[in-house]
């Protein structure tokens, strides 16, 4: 029931049917359980295949815009690809503002499988699936941090504490940058379709 | 008693004798024919005088005929009605002060006496201020909230936490040895619906399952309703006691039916009347041959009827629980903190601790004994915070769903003593107060009698919400479900309320079915058919309200039957044979195998039974509006490429446009409505003249003559309105099918915008004929492509306009309860 075709056909192909299809004789999947959100504060966003690309586009720059220094995009599974899609589209049309760093990870999902038959109980199955975090972050060199008038003492203490932290990865994601800007080369052919 | 006795007659010589006993049936039979003539006689007195003309002379007063007042009290009713008989209004009674009403004593009494016709819930008089109550299954129920609240419900039932009051779900309780419960109760489901009751994942009463119950044997047909129910869990694991005990929970509009079918089946007999048997000392003792005497039960707080060996017993346990059901994430926030179980009970506490309740097994049951939920409030209402450690990782939450404590599903509430006593012995709120009063030295702090209040144990229901991911948003309407005991009710209710959870009523269970995408009573079964006929009586009425320009003319929109879905009709019109009944189907495995040939395009295999109904899934393409009843069509070729032309032009208007039919009764209702104008007019006239000719002769003033015209008019009005609608489609054959420019295979059962999905979704039933004829013409010209969900169309009733749906087979009608 998707309207997005191009991202549909960009679905790796998996072999789960074929193990649907053997546990079906006595099993069927009827419950999956929904991936939880870690953190569910404004600059995590959790990218589905469902939700218009456009709309996610626009709510990811409107929160670079209104002052988010960082914004991270969770993905999982099918939605992989429309998250690199969404992450590239950004920097794209940022025109060198943004940058990115993308962190993979393994999520444990667990099924139930209901049986089809009265003599059976209830069983569980435990299935892995990749998942990507994409770290977008402002990376322009006039973005300069002010730090704030001291109200308190000791709280520019606490503002270069950020801005150490803020710089470091930074650093370490430039050093990094020459392999993902491959992949995105890789990845906008597709999307220019 | 052998010797006769000598009358007095038989000493004179006559021959008459008088018996020495008289059988009871022949005393009973003359007795009969007295009371009879007796009550005859009582309603319809000879004597026509007034009832203050028939009282002897002391008790007449002066102007007794004026101030009923005067007459003794048992008269003053049929006096009354003697007056208003005349014409003459009696005096009318003065509605007594707001003080006298407002008295506890008599607004209590005033409560009783509004319950005995509609059954209150606990909640009632919380729920009668702010909402509007509707009549419903013999209950008043909440509908919806006098708020502006629909889009409020759905935010709170998606992301927040909704809540309902489903106490009115009566509760019937079974018990007996599962091997004499098992065949009786497969008597009532079938294999093929999915899990029976007596299915393994349900026997250890971990979880709560759901069936679909039909009349005994009658499977497919007499679909009865969709009952959830949940078996006691046993006590000792290792030897498991034989007798099982069963609640099944029952919509009210098919409860008494289905009770009845379990009779049927168990051959059960009302314990109302009772036949005592005499202990053997106490017979040797009279030596008499009174063996045993019934009595009945003058008054029973639940019905219960047992077999003839006293081996299957059933039990009604109508109102003795409160049910209340949450809907959304928040539900766990918001019993997390009203909740506290009296001793540690980690399980619940760490499952709470989740973000969501979908995260949990599916239909699990937790029992657990909280403290008084009174003592759980916020001093204001407020939002229930979030959990302040969030470190429940995903192996955790894995752990929760895989691995539960045996003793998790134990309650004190299947002990029917328990019951009772928390009945008995809980503090009223009046009580509460006043030991509050006495006893808090800084207020709102806690007392110390506070920790004396009895535990209340509580029954948490999980539901996992929608489970069609590809469809429907994952887990949406997830949430859980509260039973607790009896009297406890309001105080639970306030509890959740003031932790902010938002109230719903009746229209939000629709609305949370829709957004899932599933019906809650399907046609063929008791409540359907009872909602349906309903709905459909409401909606004439409406349309005749209207005043005729604003009618549609359903006649011009070639729309047979707008205020009822025609199943009956429609599977007549689709199947060869003329069908007896239809039936919706919900065979799990044919079901299946139907969606797996609509989605790869391939004809049906097999041959379906004609008289079946297939639930289907739609939803809008682009634009459109459809509602209650709509049609669902099949597309010819020239859609297919009116549709192709439209996709290149980015074209939103509809496919097809309903020519409008000619309204051959359009001149028919002028004329009738012409010649009654006319007639009352000249009826009018000759009043009018009569008038006038007896005043000529009359020295008074002379009043014209009342018309008694309503009957005409009533006749005129039903006489209008079979004029107005298209004729029954039960006439004429093929009415249905082939009843616009279109052929209609299916209707819309249900249908509206959908927030989820952000466009108009619906459910609707198809017959297996026009899927078939559907799918054919899809493989000639294949032209929507294949991994889409197959296209139709449809049509509201009150529109010309048809559009391109699509559509899914929903293969587990079951689940929407």
């Amino acid at each position: 029931m998707d309207s997005n075709l191009t991202e549909r056909g960009a679905k790796p192909r998996t072999n789960r049917n074929q193990q649907q299809r053997s546990s079906q004789t006595t099993h069927r999947v009827v419950r999956k359980v929904p991936p939880r959100a870690a953190n569910t504060d404004g600059s995590n966003i959790y990218i589905t295949s469902k939700t218009d690309f456009k709309a996610q586009q626009k709510r990811c720059e409107d929160l670079l815009n209104s002052g988010a220094k960082e914004i991270y995009l969770h993905c999982m599974g099918y939605s992989i690809t429309r998250g690199i899609n969404l992450a590239l589209r950004l920097i794209q049309n940022s025109e060198g503002a943004l940058s990115y760093a993308i962190n993979t990870s393994t999520i444990q999902l667990v099924d139930e499988l209901h049986p089809l038959c009265d003599e059976d109980d209830i069983t569980f199955r435990k299935r892995n699936n990749s998942a990507l975090h994409i770290k977008i972050y402002n990376s322009s060199l006039f973005d300069i941090v002010v730090p704030k008038l001291p109200a308190q003492p000791g709280y520019t203490t606490t503002t270069n504490k950020q801005q150490q932290t803020y710089r470091k990865p930074q650093q370490h994601h430039q050093q990094r940058q020459q392999h993902p800007q491959k992949q995105q080369q890789k990845l906008s052919n597709p999307q220019q379709k | 008693m052998s010797t006769q006795k000598l009358e007095y007659d038989a000493n004179l010589g006559g021959r008459i004798t008088l018996p020495t006993h008289v059988s009871t049936y022949h005393y009973a039979a003359g007795a009969l024919q007295e009371i009879k003539s007796l009550i005859a006689d009582a309603q319809l007195p000879a004597s026509s005088k007034l009832i203050f003309q028939t009282l002897p002379k002391h008790m007449r007063r002066r102007a007794m005929s004026h101030h009923p007042k005067r007459l003794p009290r048992k008269h003053r009713a049929a006096h009354k009605s003697q007056m208003g008989k005349a014409g003459n209004q009696p005096v009318n009674s003065k509605r007594p002060s707001r003080k006298y009403r407002r008295r506890p004593k008599n607004l209590m009494r005033e409560y009783v006496r509004r319950q005995r016709k509609h059954i209150w819930l606990e909640t009632h008089i919380w729920h009668a201020k702010r909402f509007f109550m509707i009549d419903r299954w013999g209950y008043r129920l909440p509908y919806a909230s006098c708020d502006k609240t629909y889009r409020a419900c759905y935010r709170a039932s998606a992301e927040h936490c909704l809540l309902q009051d489903i106490s009115y779900y009566s509760c019937v309780q079974l018990n007996g040895s599962l091997e004499l419960l098992c065949p009786g109760l497969a008597r009532l489901t079938s294999p093929h619906c999915g899990l029976t009751m007596t299915a393994k994942a349900f026997l250890s009463g971990r979880r709560e399952g759901s069936v679909q119950l039909f009349a005994d044997g009658q499977y497919p047909l007499g679909a009865l309703q969709t009952a959830s129910f949940m078996w006691r869990p046993q006590v000792a694991q290792d030897e498991p006691d034989d007798v099982c005990t069963l609640w099944l929970w029952l919509h009210p509009a098919a409860a008494e039916a289905t009770i009845l079918q379990l009779i049927n089946v168990f051959q059960l007999k009302s314990t109302k009347q009772q036949k005592h048997v005499l202990p053997p000392e106490a017979e040797v003792a009279n030596a008499k041959d009174l063996r045993f005497w019934t009595h009945t039960v003058a008054f029973e707080r639940h019905r219960s009827y047992v077999n003839v060996d006293d081996n299957v017993k059933l039990l009604v346990l109508k109102q003795e629980f409160n049910r209340f059901r949450l809907t959304g994430p928040r539900a766990q926030r918001i019993l997390s903190a009203s909740l506290r179980a009296q001793r540690p009970h980690d399980y619940l506490e760490a499952a709470l601790q989740l973000s969501s309740p979908s995260e949990l097994l599916s239909n699990l049951i937790v029992g657990v004994n909280v403290v008084d939920p009174r003592l759980q409030r916020p001093r204001q209402r407020t939002k229930a915070a979030e959990p302040t450690d969030r470190t429940a990782s995903a192996r955790e939450a894995n752990e929760l769903l895989v691995s539960r404590p045996d003793s998790l599903p134990y309650s004190d509430l299947w002990e029917p003593e328990v019951r009772e006593r928390l009945g008995q012995q809980m503090l009223t709120t009046h009580q509460y107060n006043q030991l509050r009063q006495q006893h808090a030295v800084v207020p709102g702090e806690p007392c110390a009698f506070e920790e004396q209040l009895q535990p209340v144990p509580l029954l948490l229901i999980q539901r996992p919400g929608s489970q069609q991911p590809h469809y429907k948003r994952l887990g949406y309407g997830s949430g859980w479900d509260v039973i607790a005991p009896a009297r406890y009710g309001m105080s639970l209710w306030l509890t959740l309320i003031m932790w902010g959870a938002r109230p719903g009523g009746l229209r939000e269970f629709d609305t949370v079915a829709r957004e899932m995408g599933v019906e809650h009573h399907l046609p063929d079964t008791v409540a359907g058919r009872d909602q349906a006929s309903r709905a459909a009586a409401e909606r004439r009425t409406r349309y005749f309200r209207l005043p005729p320009n604003k009618r549609c003319n359903y006649r011009k929109l070639a729309v047979v039957s707008p205020f009822l879905a025609p199943w009956q009709q429609l599977v007549r019109d689709w199947s060869p044979a003329t069908p007896a009944g239809f039936y919706v189907l919900r065979d799990r495995a044919v079901l299946q195998r139907l969606d797996e040939c609509v989605r790869r395009r391939q004809a049906l295999p097999e041959p379906l039974p004609g008289h079946c109904l297939i639930q289907i899934q739609l939803r809008l393409q682009s634009r459109g509006q459809l509602g209650d009843n709509a049609l669902i069509c099949l597309p010819t070729r020239s859609d297919w490429k009116r549709r192709w032309q439209q996709l290149k032009r980015d074209d939103h208007a509809p496919v097809h446009s309903e020519p409008p039919q000619p309204d051959l009764n359009e001149r028919l209702r002028k004329e009738l409505r012409n010649s009654h104008k006319c007639l009352l007019k000249r009826l009018r006239g000759r009043r009018v003249r009569e008038k006038r000719r007896l005043q000529e002769t009359s020295t008074r003033r002379v009043k014209i003559r009342p018309a008694n015209t309503a009957q005409m008019v009533r006749d005129q009005l039903t006489k209008m309105c079979r004029l107005w609608l298209p004729t029954d489609p039960v006439e004429t054959c093929d009415s249905v099918r082939r009843q616009c420019s279109r052929e209609v295979f299916g209707y819309v059962s249900s249908a509206g915008f959908s927030f989820v999905e952000a466009t108009v979704c619906a459910v609707g039933y198809i017959t297996p004929g026009g899927l078939r004829h559907l799918l054919e013409a899809g493989t000639q010209n294949a032209s929507d492509s294949k991994g889409q969900p197959p296209l139709c169309l449809v049509r509201d009733v009150d529109s010309r306009a048809y559009r391109f749906a699509r559509f899914q087979i929903n293969a587990n009608v079951t689940a929407g309860v």
